[in-house]
């Protein structure tokens, strides 16, 4: 290893096989001259290639656009450091000077693998080193984010849930994309996505239809592109319609319940109410008053409520 | 006709203590191929490294069960319970149904048989000590299938041994399996073992249970039974709700009255599908395109998902009537069902678990005594 001065057009620029920034494109630490020439780039000397670099990427860029065509390296032949040595070393150097995101993750945790870490290590070792729990399943979900459109993977490398993003790898590319895009666009909490998502997927399973030409059905369509209506509550409309797609049943039911129910004109002291999904065979009365005539007042409307045949009918309804 | 998929276990595995015993030797007469390890006592098989439920289903444990072996059924809190008891001398099972409890429930996914199986007698006499003048109805297919396994485990004539002649006990060995052949080798048909069958649509069966025997095997050997003189139990669980499913069950509950005898089924029992809702992402990962999961699942009373209360009655009424068709006097019941739909399937209300449980002691009375 040797401390030296070395030309920027003697620099392979394009290659990474060291680095593991994702977006490539993003913004980088500020560094001062001063600051790049006490904390030297770290190069890989090739026989008869331009110099690799191991570490200081965002150094190199800043020196090249600032127009200067030198810069001051540690300079490491391959004998001294190997392919997976040196991918460790910017590894280690790298994660704590800046957080990464799980895309890059993903991609540190691939090249180990292609470096010939075994799983095991990786799981056991690697990963908590990537502040990642212990255990295979998260291995995976690293690597299979890999793999999808370039769409979901910058949204995962910001601050779109790496979970939703796996789950959406069930599904075919249209198919995920266009969720993805709703998703991504109305910012829903997690525990909502999830719900659009399960609510989606098996809707079009039963109806046999691809999840894309449901998103795309008008009534979403329409209220996707609402304007009058906020990215809230455009998410609560979209759960309410997918949930009447989805439960068709209890839908009719709790509509006929509350149709009903409407029809009694009940004050607002005297309150029917079902039980969760209607399970009971009985529904509940909650009276309020705050005086004796009051309650005269509704034992008599209850009296008449209980010959009204709108009462029977309720009842069947459940 | 579609015989089940006979069970070759990759790995057997055996505590030390049961070496020795008789069903670890025949059925290492039988599976030589098989790797062997022997095992600690209280060691177990360790699965770390594999998908529990696919590595559990390809390896068997023969061990000594140090517990309770003989159990209340666990039903579910807020249905109404028949008191049934059940036997574990199996626990997990070599089929591999889209729907199974068993792929979430067990500790151990290892197909496990405890080699003294037999060893509860004093479990019994208290038992039949805390329900004087009462039938017990003991069964062996809530942790396992009962005959599954029989061609080399050979349990079912062991228990049958067991209880003939046992009074006021009824054992049921309860299957998805054509697997009868062991049982209509036994001296003769004793009248307190009930040999019962899972039965669903052909088209359910393919597409849900895994590895089993197809409807006309079953109801095949369901009749061989009733020909051999046993009283058949037949069970409609899990009924499941799909588009078609009334043209279905009503193709099924006419082909199993055109071939079983009426007067030799002990009974029926109605249950829809139901489910803990931590299985749901166990069935969605390992049987993604199953459509089981898109029916209208709402969690009920005791936070199982069941169907819509709707649908359920639609259901059970809709098969009860079918069966009332070939047979008025049939005893058909609900498993873990609220007392709700008891009411709103039956037109009556149980009060209780005992009107239940008298319910099936008349219905043994009649057929048996």
């Amino acid at each position: 290893m040797i401390l030296r001065n070395i030309k920027i057009d003697d620099i392979n620029l394009s290659d990474y096989t060291f680095s593991f920034r994702y977006p490539i494109e993003q913004n980088s630490v500020f560094y001062f001259d001063d600051v790049i020439l006490s904390f030297p780039v770290i190069l890989r000397k090739v026989v008869d290639c331009p110099f690799q670099i191991i570490s200081g990427f965002d150094r190199v860029d800043q020196i090249k656009q600032r127009e200067k065509d030198e810069i001051t390296a540690l300079i490491y032949s391959k004998e001294e450091l190997s392919d997976v040595n040196a991918f460790i070393l910017n590894f280690y150097l790298e994660k704590n000077r800046k957080p990464l995101n799980s895309v890059e993750k993903g991609i540190i945790i691939k090249k180990l693998l292609h470096y010939g870490v075994s799983e095991k290590k990786m799981i056991d070792e690697y990963l908590p080193l990537l502040s990642l729990p212990s255990f295979k399943g998260c291995l995976d979900e690293h690597l299979i984010i890999l793999e999808m459109p370039e769409d979901i993977k910058i949204a995962v490398a910001g601050e779109f849930p790496l979970k939703i993003a796996v789950k959406l790898n069930d599904f075919k590319n249209g198919d995920a994309l266009c969720l993805f895009h709703l998703l991504y666009d109305l910012k829903p909490g997690i525990n909502k996505m999830n719900e659009i998502i399960t609510l989606t997927h098996e809707i079009s399973q039963r109806e046999k239809i691809e999840i894309k030409n449901l998103i795309n059905e008008r009534l979403f369509y329409n209220i996707i592109n609402d304007e009058n209506l906020s990215n809230p509550q455009k998410v609560e409309k979209i759960r309410g319609e997918l949930q009447k797609r989805r439960y068709p049943v209890l839908t009719k039911t709790k509509n006929e319940f509350h149709e009903t129910l409407e029809l009694l004109h009940l004050p607002p002291s005297l309150k029917i109410t079902h039980s969760p999904y209607f399970e009971d065979n009985t529904v509940k009365l909650n009276a309020q008053f705050s005086s004796p005539y009051e309650l005269k007042k509704l034992g008599n409307l209850i009296l008449k409520l209980s010959e009204e045949d709108l009462i029977k009918k309720l009842l069947e309804t459940i | 006709m579609r015989k089940h998929n006979p069970f070759i276990p990759e790995k057997i595995f055996i505590s030390k203590s049961s070496y020795k015993d008789d069903i670890v030797k025949n059925t290492l007469k039988r599976f030589g191929k098989s790797e062997i390890i022997i095992l600690k006592d209280k060691e177990k098989p360790d699965y770390s490294m594999y998908k529990p439920v696919e590595k559990g289903k390809k390896w068997l444990f023969f061990t000594k069960n140090t517990g309770t072996i003989l159990k209340p059924c666990p039903c579910t809190p807020t249905c109404i319970s028949c008191r049934y008891f059940v036997l574990n001398p199996i626990l997990n099972c070599n089929f591999d149904c889209a729907y199974c409890f068993l792929q979430l429930y067990l500790n151990n996914p290892v197909i496990t048989v405890h080699t003294n199986f037999t060893d509860f007698d004093r479990e019994l006499s208290s038992l039949k000590s805390s329900y004087p003048g009462k039938f017990l109805r003991i069964g062996s297919g809530q942790w396992s299938d009962s005959l599954s396994m029989d061609d080399f485990l050979d349990i079912s004539p062991k228990l049958i041994n067991k209880f003939k002649n046992l009074p006021g006990t009824i054992l049921e060995l309860k299957t998805k399996s054509s697997m009868v052949d062991s049982i209509l080798e036994c001296q003769k048909p004793y009248k307190n073992i009930i040999i019962s069958f899972s039965v669903n649509p052909d088209t359910i069966i393919k597409e849900q249970e895994y590895k089993t025997a197809g409807l006309l095997e079953r109801i095949d050997a369901a009749k061989r039974c009733q020909e051999r003189g046993y009283l058949i139990g037949l069970h409609f669980d899990p009924i499941i709700h799909y588009p078609g499913w009334e043209e279905d069950y009503y193709n099924l509950i006419k082909y199993i009255f055109s071939h079983l005898e009426k007067k030799r089924i002990m009974w029926i029992s109605l249950g829809s599908l139901r489910f803990a809702q931590k299985l749901k992402p166990v069935i969605q990962s390992r049987f993604p395109k199953n459509p089981l999961l898109t029916g209208e699942l709402i969690p009920g009373k005791d936070k199982k998902l069941r169907y819509f209360k709707k649908i359920r009655i639609s259901l059970y009424r809709f098969i009860l009537n079918q069966i009332m068709r070939y047979d008025k006097d049939a005893f058909v019941y609900l498993c873990m069902e609220t007392k709700e739909v008891w009411e709103k399937v039956f037109g009556f209300s149980l009060k209780n678990d005992e009107e239940l449980i008298f319910r099936f002691d008349l219905q043994i009375d009649k057929r048996i005594m």
